[in-house]
């Protein structure tokens, strides 16, 4: 194990070209953290079709580490100009602006900055310490717990995505679930859907649907709409680099919060359905409660700024764990890396601790050595990268269109396939008006063909009985748990409308 | 009950009806999974579809409670305006008009092409740029594509089925 570990590490820190990746996808994740109009999920769709050719390592690398430094930028706004980028930013605005209002906003920074760097680190740890854990339970899985936990993924992502509009969520994982049928059968042969158009043989092309459904509707949202994310006028709010360096110290300074808030932060990152924006929330609460001086906290605390930024780059460690392991993503936007996972060749489940444990602590090590980085940038241009939140929507629209375009195109060379772009993005788009969660798409679209195979593995070894097996009436009762939990929350009257009507 | 959404989930229920029906003429093996997966995703759309209808005469009873309330006193509270309406549809149409014939455009005459036209008119146009930054940035931007994709990488993008038609015509 230890071999392996630090084999890893000098594998990934000796490669010039894989540290070049990862450079670039560091200064790709921090941009799109702060340019409005462009999420993590987006970035990573955007960037699968450039990842094609690549081997898995480098193409992993390169995808994660632009994930997991995404939300170390979108900070930023949050602190400047007191406008949360996404939900994971709105607890670090409720301390983060009064501080800037006095004219601290480096300090903020510096804290903010630097405890998300450390918390990405510690958060990568926690995953680190849990792999001998898991490792009995993951080998325990077979084809029939694998196909449940299939199901119990869409209902996961649907749950979390959607709230109480899980039948919304399940439809739309269902519809990824169906378009994986799309293609050539592979127990009979049978080209199913496919009639004689061959493209679609080999199924539907995972890059078109995931720039369909999410950055084409995104880019007519954003081009519909315009307008830059922040309408607030830049002023410099006394900015210092010895006030930048104070706020750094000030993560050494509170480091019994910085360990527990990343590690509740990975924690709250492994279960599904409570990534996002809650493991920065509690972690929040869990500052004012065990502070000193609590009355502090909203008028410009910096524990205020520290504990929400820990948590939420420690959940993405913790958030990777059920994602490589059960092939259960642990948000949304692990959903759309998973998908891309797969693009590379990397089949989540127990192989990955038997056959490519030396990949999952590339990754591990490409967390802590991605936020490295990301943290020595931002530190030195921050002052500047929130210019990028006065960018006007509108401007960047045509690009990424164009982008998308070309992406779409050379995933696989087929112009069927722009064709199809536009099919689906239709349908995408029908989903971002109406309020629909898209997550449960990809999930449904990337565990379709593997849910197939090992449904037909099950029922050729045991038949239907597998649903008795000891593991698989586990799940079951977890599907059936959360799906009664969904339809209580459905079914009740919302807080809101008893406050109209009552 | 009329609502997008109502309507997206009709759609939706066609959707799976049509692949169930197409999979009843597969063979047994070949059928399986889509029937697995339909069904349940039919059954999923009709209890939306229900939910929705309730909803729906739910959402008259507040509405009613929320016009008297007035009279008795209670503040009116302004509603915010949605992300998504009436006042957002023209934007929209155009957005959803611009990418269809990009896309049209691509296919048609190729990247190369398609790729300057659609930037300039939709910076000049949707951005309003200046007519100089608009064409420096589609100029730039198509120049950036052309030494990326065609002399660094090798990749040739598609050249679109009336560029390639008018090219072999004039004996290129």
């Amino acid at each position: 194990m230890i071999d392996v570990m630090f084999g890893a590490l000098y594998g990934l820190v000796t490669s010039p070209h894989i540290m070049g990746l990862m450079l670039v996808a560091v200064v790709c994740g921090l941009l799109v953290g702060v340019t409005p109009g462009i999420g993590g999920k987006l970035s990573i769709a955007m960037a699968i079709p450039f990842v094609y050719g690549m081997d898995m390592v480098a193409g992993s690398v390169f995808l994660l580490a632009m994930h997991a430094v995404n939300g170390t930028s979108g900070q930023i706004s949050s602190i400047m100009f007191g406008i949360p980028g996404d939900g994971d930013d709105a607890a670090t605005t409720l301390d983060g602006y009064p501080l800037a209002k006095k004219g601290q906003a480096a300090r903020a920074l510096g804290a903010s900055i630097t405890a998300s760097g450390v918390g990405g680190i510690l958060g990568a740890a926690v995953f680190a310490l849990m792999i001998p854990v898991l490792e009995p339970i993951v080998l325990m899985f077979s084809p029939a717990e694998f196909f449940l936990v299939a199901l119990l993924g869409i209902s996961f992502i649907a749950f979390l995505s959607s709230g109480d509009k899980i039948v919304k969520g399940l439809i739309v994982g269902f519809y990824g679930l169906m378009l994986a049928t799309v293609g050539m059968d592979p127990q009979t042969g049978t080209p199913r859907y496919a009639g004689d158009m061959l493209f679609l043989w080999d199924g539907v092309s995972l890059v078109t649907a995931v720039l369909a459904l999410f950055a084409v509707p995104e880019m007519i949202a954003l081009g519909a709409k315009g307008g830059a994310i922040s309408a607030a006028p830049m002023e410099d709010k006394n900015f210092s680099y010895r006030q930048l360096l104070s706020g750094v110290m000030e993560v050494p300074r509170n480091w019994w919060l910085v360990t527990r808030t990343s590690v509740i932060g990975a924690v709250i990152g492994m279960i599904p359905g409570l990534g996002g924006s809650a493991a920065a929330w509690l972690c929040y609460g869990h500052a004012v409660q065990s502070s000193k001086h609590p009355e502090m906290f909203g008028r410009g605390a910096i524990e205020g700024v520290i504990a929400p930024e820990t948590a939420s780059n420690a959940k993405e460690g913790g958030s990777l764990l059920p994602t490589l392991f059960f092939g259960i993503p642990g948000s949304s936007g692990m959903a759309v890396l998973l998908g891309a996972f797969l693009i590379l060749g990397i089949q989540p489940g127990a192989f990955m601790i038997t056959e490519h444990l030396d990949l999952v602590w590339t990754l591990i090590w490409a967390l802590v050595v991605g936020n490295l980085i990301a943290v020595s940038i931002l530190l030195f241009v921050c002052r500047w990268v929130a210019v990028l939140t006065f960018v006007n929507g509108r401007m960047l629209v045509p690009f990424i269109l164009v982008f998308i375009a070309i992406g779409c195109y050379v995933s696989e060379y087929q112009w069927q396939n722009l064709v199809v772009l536009v099919l689906f993005s239709a349908i995408g788009y029908g989903f971002l008006r109406a309020g629909w969660p898209r997550a449960p798409f990809v999930i449904g679209l990337v565990l379709g063909s593997k849910a197939e195979e090992s449904l037909n593995q099950a029922l050729q070894l045991w038949g239907y009985a597998f649903f008795l097996r000891p593991l698989s009436l586990v799940l079951i009762g977890m599907i059936v748990a959360l799906m009664s939990y969904a339809v209580y929350r459905n079914m009740r009257p919302s807080r809101h409308q008893v406050q109209i009507g009552g | 009950m009329k609502t997008f959404s109502t309507w997206l989930t009709a759609f939706m229920f066609a959707f799976f009806s049509t692949l169930v029906l197409i999979a009843l003429q597969y063979p047994v093996g070949a059928r399986f999974m889509p029937l697995v997966v339909g069904i349940p995703g039919m059954a999923l759309c009709l209890l939306q579809l229900a939910l929705d209808a309730a909803h729906a005469s739910g959402g008259r009873l507040v509405l009613y409670r929320f016009r008297a309330a007035p009279k008795i006193g209670k503040p009116e509270v302004e509603a915010a305006e949605p992300e998504f309406g009436p006042h957002t549809v023209r934007g929209e149409a155009v957005m959803i008009g611009y990418f269809v014939v990009f896309i049209s455009a691509v296919l048609l005459l190729g990247f190369y092409v398609s790729v300057p036209v659609m930037l300039v008119t939709f910076l000049r146009r949707q951005a309003e740029a200046s007519w100089r930054m608009a064409l420096s940035l589609g100029i730039g931007a198509t120049l950036i594509m052309y030494l990326v994709f065609a002399v660094i990488l090798h990749i040739r993008l598609h050249p679109g089925f009336l560029t390639s038609a008018a090219m072999k015509a004039a004996g290129f």
